[in-house]
């Protein structure tokens, strides 16, 4: 995609990527596709804030030549090392090897540990101010969103924030990059809260921190370094992540995520009749086959709701495998402070609860009642199931 | 005393310990750390921890 002007001078020149399965190795993005979000500035010091990642060094070469060439190049502002959006630098070093790279203290450690640069390198605090002729450019130290040396660049004039990985999310752009012109916007806020349960939620305490020390802030544009660019409604991205952020605590629906997993379908059929008794009650509720769903798509579900079912067998001795990694990763990305409920089947001894007790205790998921059966289904059994279902989503609507 | 874990990596800091490496005395309250303390595996500052 061509550059596209933001404001006049100053040009969105990103870049889209349909070709990388897995952002960070493993969240799944090939059927949704990512961008990568650079921006150029062409005032009398021309500046590039971001940039992209080394897969997409020469579409990143031809999108500045769009507006200059790269010999003309001044700055380039690092507000976050992670190299999904720096590892063009290493080329770009070579090409414009008298560029000065400005990010903060912490950035010029992790450029020299990730790239073995050390010289033109100009280390900002927070508040600091870049002029650029026009124009100036303001520093706003935000560490851990989502990594330590981040921060984001504020343009004075044009009051655009270039916010980095914050107010971002997956998706590949369809031919326009601004809110206004989205065609499907409940796909990409979809996608960004996705974005954020996979990378950010961990984080959520430095985003409201982030979010807070912005509120006196006049901002016109939001550009991150991932998806849309909100130029219309800035305050709409800023509000669902102050939402999600604010959900670390427990959830903010009264909602059930129901995760299940079954080796020879007795689970299964039990967890049909769990989910006949939640559907009684009046509450929203998501099924995943945590085997066969990436937990990708999982997070946003367990993130936002405060009810969580497990429904799966004991593996020799243990939690079903798929189920344990999926809890893993939820606990890696603190969800916290769920009401959550263990139902399956055991062939011999018992001992999933177990292992889910070790993951999500330290977790701070409270555990509701837990229904264990032997071997295969009955009337009974799924009489009991359906009973317990309604137990759950009461108990769970009373605790509102 | 309570410990705190920080929430970015979760390093747990025990007030029995305290943080010798930074000057702080086995003993100190968590309260009484320092405003500008930060985590010896990570570098986040007191407001990224919770009680334990």
């Amino acid at each position: 995609m061509p550059a596209v002007e933001i404001r006049p001078d100053v040009y969105w020149i990103g870049v889209n990527d349909r070709t990388t399965d897995l952002f960070e190795g493993v969240w799944p993005v090939s059927n949704e596709g990512v961008s990568y979000n650079t921006y150029l500035i062409n005032d009398e010091k021309k500046v590039i804030v971001d940039l992209v990642k080394a897969l997409k060094t020469d579409e990143f070469f031809d999108q500045v030549n769009e507006v200059l060439p790269i010999a003309e190049l001044d700055y380039v502002i690092i507000n976050h090392m992670e190299p999904d959006h720096t590892g063009v630098l290493r080329t770009l070093s070579r090409m414009a090897p008298d560029v000065t790279i400005v990010g903060t203290a912490k950035m010029k450690t992790m450029l020299e540990a990730y790239y073995g640069i050390t010289e033109n390198v100009m280390v900002v605090n927070d508040g600091d101010t870049l002029d650029l002729g026009s124009r100036t450019l303001k520093f706003v130290s935000t560490p851990f969103v989502h990594w330590p040396e981040t921060m984001m660049t504020y343009d004075v004039e044009d009051k655009i924030l270039f916010a980095c990985d914050a107010f971002g999310g997956y998706g590949a752009m369809r031919g326009n990059i601004f809110d206004d012109g989205c065609k499907n916007l409940p796909f990409y806020e979809a996608e960004s809260l996705r974005y954020y349960t996979n990378i950010v939620s961990n984080f959520s305490k430095a985003v409201i921190k982030a979010i807070d020390k912005l509120a006196d802030v006049e901002v016109n544009v939001i550009a991150p370094s991932h998806g849309l660019v909100w130029r219309s409604h800035p305050e709409r991205i800023v509000e669902l992540y102050k939402r999600w952020a604010d959900c670390a605590a427990g959830g903010c629906d009264t909602g059930v995520t129901l995760l299940y997993g079954s080796m020879y379908g007795n689970t299964e059929e039990v967890m049909n009749a769990v989910a006949q008794g939640i559907a009684s009650r009046d509450v929203q509720f998501d099924i995943f086959d945590v085997a066969r769903k990436h937990v990708s798509y999982i997070l946003p579900s367990l993130w936002m709701n405060k009810g969580v079912l497990v429904g799966a067998p004991t593996y020799e001795g243990k939690l079903f495998p798929p189920m344990t990694q999926a809890l893993e990763m939820a606990v890696l990305k603190h969800v916290k402070f769920k009401t959550c409920g263990y139902f399956g089947s055991y062939g011999w001894s018992k001992g999933a609860l177990r292992t889910m007790d070790a993951i999500v205790t330290p977790a701070k998921w409270e555990m509701f009642e837990t229904f264990e059966f032997h071997g295969g289904v009955t009337h009974a059994r799924l009489k009991e199931a359906e009973a317990y279902g309604r137990r759950f989503a009461d108990a769970l609507i009373a605790s509102k | 005393m309570k410990k705190y874990v920080c929430d970015v990596c979760g390093w747990v800091y025990d007030p029995a310990v305290g943080d010798p490496a930074a000057g702080i005395a086995a003993g100190t309250s968590f309260e009484d750390l320092p405003e500008d303390w930060v985590c010896p595996e990570c570098g986040a500052g007191k407001d990224m921890f919770s009680e334990a």
